[in-house]
């Protein structure tokens, strides 16, 4: 026990922080698992909502939703990963010239910073040019476009997921030793052969945990899909609209995701359908918690691989 | 694949952990080369004759082996007072009384997850000498000198019995105020290191930690300046005592560790190999600054090195595999060993 | 020595012949994903000043101003028209939308450094080892917990137990000529953005400590300190780097935030008057970026869709400098660490 008055205060407040935090994680579990296993059922899951929602409040199942997040986490990835490791490599393996070294390290922690909102209004300028209508869909004839698609938002999307890609694809590829790409070099394989096999491969728990870091961003956001997705969160998605010829047609169609779905049908939004965003926020809830289990076996690998 | 993998890591860590650590070792090197003539003039300190204890200890000691001043044997606090008068004539220059021991360790044993590392070791520190632990890597040595301040126990998978006494009291009797028990038993680390912050604030570190209120900058100043006049830093540092500590170069660091340590007036200083990061000149400024520490207060020191340990040490204990092999004045344990295994590691056959 | 003057990056090699134009290609793509990089930043900041410029430059300096029409009826003439000529306008003094970002940000900020560094203190030095040990992944999901979900916990169940418990009926009614009181407001909004960024800081701090180099640590312990004083005199001295990284960082996330806040606080552009008393805490406000969020349907106005990229400027500006500050700060306050005085 220390024996200065402060220092006993400043211990006392540390306990009493701590009380405080598992306090507040157990009541916001509980209340998530409570209410979310009072809606969910195998029908909230696998059908889309209720004919009618809006005048009785959101009714029906979450299916189109659960759909919208893995196809922005999907395509939003398919962008951010090989970007993301290309710049990775960029930055260790090359880092010449110089200036764009500099430049794109302070670029992706601008893009780290940056509020997802600010991606969607850069999002809704570019994707309304008339020129990028094959995104979206074409308004009128006054050569500009909705940019509310799933493209449009999945290409937003990649910009959220990259910088995590980058980072600890970065920190793997540098953890590399020297003397294997020496060895490498010393078989005389070139320069992209020993990237290939020798720094990639060695550098992959850490490419995979940005890949699961940037698939949680890219799940919790709500902002780019509200604003480039659009709002049409009542509406099922057409039949048939996984089928190879419809779904160029139902990627540039707007959609929703699990984020604003919940956002629409909590009382902030139209639904207001509480029952309904408990539902969601537990099956979104069930995405982030599957995305962490993933981070800490990818943790634990790298460190048993040491 | 996996070798050259592990190497390249520890490297790496290395240099992590010790920010200025490359750049010190240079800044080192070059000091040694200016001023090889200053140290010429202060004195060769790896000549034996300035640190190692009169000849006649020797003789007293080779004519009496059973009469070893350190007998595990006895009791700690009350020695017969004929064998203490049997070593008066042949104890070292530092210590005043051979059989008044400041530390005694009893039967102590530590295991990790149960794997013992010390299976009962008994040591004894008699009031102002210099204590040389010595054995081949791995024998328990730093283990035996962490578990004297109680670091050991920081480790959860620790477990420690046995006794340590300070002054005749166990320090792993329940109620030992452990913060008071390090302030008395100080610490020099093997890496020097100073805390990222000013080499003024670094000293003043435990001079402040024992204040009831926030002491003054020019209160604390006198007692500043007398640990590093102690610890031979005063001279360097004094024009930029508000210099970061980490840009000493790394014998300067350590002697500034020695210095911090000094600040909180430690009866005992545990050591741990703390020259082994330092090069050849550093090296021999520290063991200076133990030899005159030393009579003042104790210092126990874990050291690789047995030419350093026969350079500073008053008393020798050799450790293998966590047991005490043998123990006793330093000339006697380096020049004439009772056991066969002493022997074999003093002359060079293995460690 | 061999080892000390190595370069950290191998040279580059004789590549075989063979393979050196898929090298070539190679360097050539790599190099063209990292200025796309560029370009995208400089994109952004070009579409979003250029679409907002048009507010900018109608109103002047105005536009930081706080006028004398509410913030949610100039928002609406810049959709609906203005009620005497049916004309849409850019007219916008934005001063309650900043003085709403400012007062959520400022305060969660209060309110969530000192909760997280305490917290980051118990779980990486005081707790018992088990206990850190289930509350340190618990802290890592709560800080990837979607802001959308903390809006909803936030507009359902805090919201109202503050109307119940802190709004008398009495004074709501005193004050409903000028702005209705309800759960949502400053108050909630500090708070949805307290959950949402003191995990985050917590998560960061205490890795920040347990990184602490355990020489120190140890060294700190050998000189009679407890965990708490050595936390407080060496591994918090050690660790401001990520002090400065973390709060920045939590910093730009809560100006950023849109969708928590727009459930959170009541989402009416007010200017909540200090006058009230603790009532100052429990007035509704609107942020900027909730402002983009609440008007998004609004966009095919080109008047409303300038003055929400105005917003989109303002807050881009400010994340920028959050996040060049931060590195600059941090990068200052390692070197200071490193000893490169």
């Amino acid at each position: 026990m220390p024996t200065r008055l402060s220092d006993r205060g400043g211990v006392a407040a540390a306990y009493a922080a701590g009380g405080v935090l598992v306090i507040a994680i157990t009541v916001i579990m509980a209340w998530l698992v409570w209410q979310g296993l009072s809606t969910i059922s195998w029908d909230f899951l696998t059908t889309g909502p209720a004919p009618g929602s809006l005048e009785q409040g959101v009714a029906g199942g979450i299916l189109p939703a659960l759909v919208g997040t893995m196809i922005v986490i999907a395509f939003g990835m398919l962008v951010a990963i090989p970007l993301g490791l290309g710049v990775a490599i960029f930055l260790t393996e090359y880092r010449q010239p110089n200036w764009l070294a500099k430049g794109t390290d302070t670029a992706i922690d601008l893009i780290f910073g940056v509020p997802s909102v600010v991606f969607a209004l850069f999002g809704l300028a570019i994707f309304s040019q008339g020129w990028l209508s094959w995104l979206s869909n074409p308004v009128g004839d006054a050569g500009m476009a909705t940019a509310q698609s799933f493209f449009c938002a999945s290409l937003m999307m990649a910009l959220i997921g990259l910088p995590p890609v980058v980072r600890s694809s970065q920190a793997a590829i540098l953890g590399v030793p020297n003397q294997q790409r020496e060895a490498s070099y010393a078989l005389g394989k070139g320069r992209l052969t020993t990237i290939r096999r020798i720094v990639v491969p060695g550098a992959r728990p850490g490419i995979a945990t940005g890949i699961v870091l940037g698939i949680g961003r890219i799940a919790g956001d709500t902002a780019i899909v509200w604003i480039l997705l659009g709002g049409a969160v009542l509406q099922a998605p057409p039949d048939g609209w996984y089928l190879p010829w419809n779904l160029v047609d139902f990627l540039r169609s707007e959609g929703s995701t699990l984020t604003t779905y919940i956002f629409f049908s909590s009382p902030a939004g139209e639904g207001n359908s509480p029952g309904q965003a408990y539902g969601a926020a537990f099956v979104l809830m069930v995405v982030i918690l599957f995305v962490n289990i993933a981070l800490i076996r990818l943790s634990r690998r790298k460190i048993g691989k040491r | 694949m996996e070798t050259p993998n592990n190497e390249r890591g520890n490297e790496r860590e290395t240099n992590q952990d010790d920010p200025g650590y490359e750049r010190a070792i240079h800044q080192e090197w070059h000091h040694a080369l200016d001023h090889t003539a200053d140290l010429k003039a202060a004195g060769d300190p790896t000549d034996p004759t300035v640190v190692t204890a009169p000849a006649d200890t020797t003789a007293a000691a080779q004519a009496s082996p059973t009469d070893l001043p350190i007998a595990p044997t006895e009791p700690a606090v009350a020695p017969a007072a004929g064998t203490a008068t049997a070593v008066v004539a042949g104890h070292p220059k530092h210590v005043a009384d051979p059989s008044d021991l400041v530390l005694a360790i009893r039967g102590l044993r530590v295991s990790f997850s149960g794997n013992e590392i010390l299976h009962g070791v008994d040591i004894d520190a008699p009031r102002g000498g210099v204590v040389a632990l010595v054995g081949p890597s791995g024998c328990g040595k730093t283990t035996l000198l962490r578990s004297v301040n109680r670091l050991t126990e920081l480790a959860p998978t620790a477990s420690i019995t046995g006794e340590v006494q300070l002054d005749g009291s166990n320090i792993y009797d329940r109620g030992t105020d452990l913060n008071l028990l390090r302030r008395r038993i100080g610490m020099v680390f093997q890496q020097p290191n100073p805390f990222p912050m000013t080499i003024f604030d670094n000293v003043a570190f435990a001079m402040r930690e024992q204040a009831k209120s926030r002491p003054s900058r020019s209160s604390l100043m006198p007692a500043v300046e007398d640990v590093l006049q102690r610890a031979g830093l005063w001279g360097e540092v004094k024009d930029n005592l508000d210099r970061n500590a980490l840009s000493l170069s790394g014998g300067q660091q350590q002697r500034l560790c020695i210095a911090r340590t000094l600040a909180a007036h430690p009866e005992v200083i545990l050591m741990d190999e703390p020259c082994s990061a330092l090069d050849p000149r550093s090296t021999a400024r520290i063991e200076e600054l133990i030899v005159q520490l030393a009579g003042s207060l104790t210092i126990v020191i874990v050291t690789h090195n047995l030419a350093q340990a026969k350079r500073i040490g008053d008393y020798a204990a050799y450790l293998l595999n966590g047991d005490l092999i043998e123990q006793g004045l330093a000339e006697q344990v380096f020049e004439d060993p009772r056991e066969q295994s002493t022997r074999d590691f003093v002359s060079g056959m293995f460690g | 020595m061999a080892s000390f003057t190595r370069p950290l990056q191998t040279p580059t090699p004789q590549a075989a012949p063979s393979g050196a134009r898929a090298d070539t290609v190679f360097r050539g793509l790599v190099i063209a994903t990292a200025g796309f990089m560029l370009l995208v930043i400089l994109a952004i900041t070009a579409f979003v000043l250029y679409t907002g410029w048009p507010s900018f430059s109608a109103n002047g300096l105005a536009w930081f101003g706080s006028g004398d029409q509410p913030l949610d009826v100039q928002l609406g003439n810049s959709f609906l028209g203005v009620p005497e000529t049916g004309e849409p306008s850019t007219a916008l003094n934005a001063w309650p939308a900043i003085v709403g970002t400012l007062l959520t940000t400022g305060g969660a900020l209060l309110l969530s450094f000192p909760f997280a560094l305490l917290g980051a203190i118990f779980i990486a030095e005081l707790a018992p080892k088990r206990l850190a040990a289930i509350l340190d992944p618990i802290v890592t999901i709560l800080a990837a917990t979607p802001s959308v979900i903390y809006g909803l916990f936030a507009i359902l169940v805090l919201a109202p137990r503050i109307e119940r418990n802190f709004i008398p009926q009495q004074q709501a009614e005193d004050l409903s000529a000028v702005v209705t009181l309800t759960g949502a407001n400053v108050l909630l909004g500090i708070l949805v953005l307290t959950l949402m960024i003191a995990p985050l800081m917590i998560a960061i701090f205490a890795d920040a400590l347990r990184a602490v180099p355990n020489k120190w640590k140890e060294g700190a312990i050998a000189l009679g300190c407890d965990e708490w004083r050595m936390t407080r005199r060496v591994s918090l001295r050690a660790i401001r780097p990520a002090l400065v990284a973390g709060t920045t960082l939590a910093m730009g996330r809560a100006v950023g935030e849109a969708i928590a806040l727009s459930m959170a606080t009541g989402s009416i552009g007010f200017i909540p008057n200090p006058l009230d008393g603790y009532f100052f805490f429990l007035e509704p406000v609107r942020t900027m970026a909730s402002s983009i969020v609440d008007y998004s349907e609004g966009f095919e106005s080109p008047e409303l869709k300038a003055n929400l990229f105005a917003f989109g400027v303002i807050l881009l500006i400010m994340t920028a400098t959050l996040t060049i500050g931060a590195k600059l700060a941090s990068r200052s306050a390692e070197r200071r660490l490193g000893g490169d005085q």
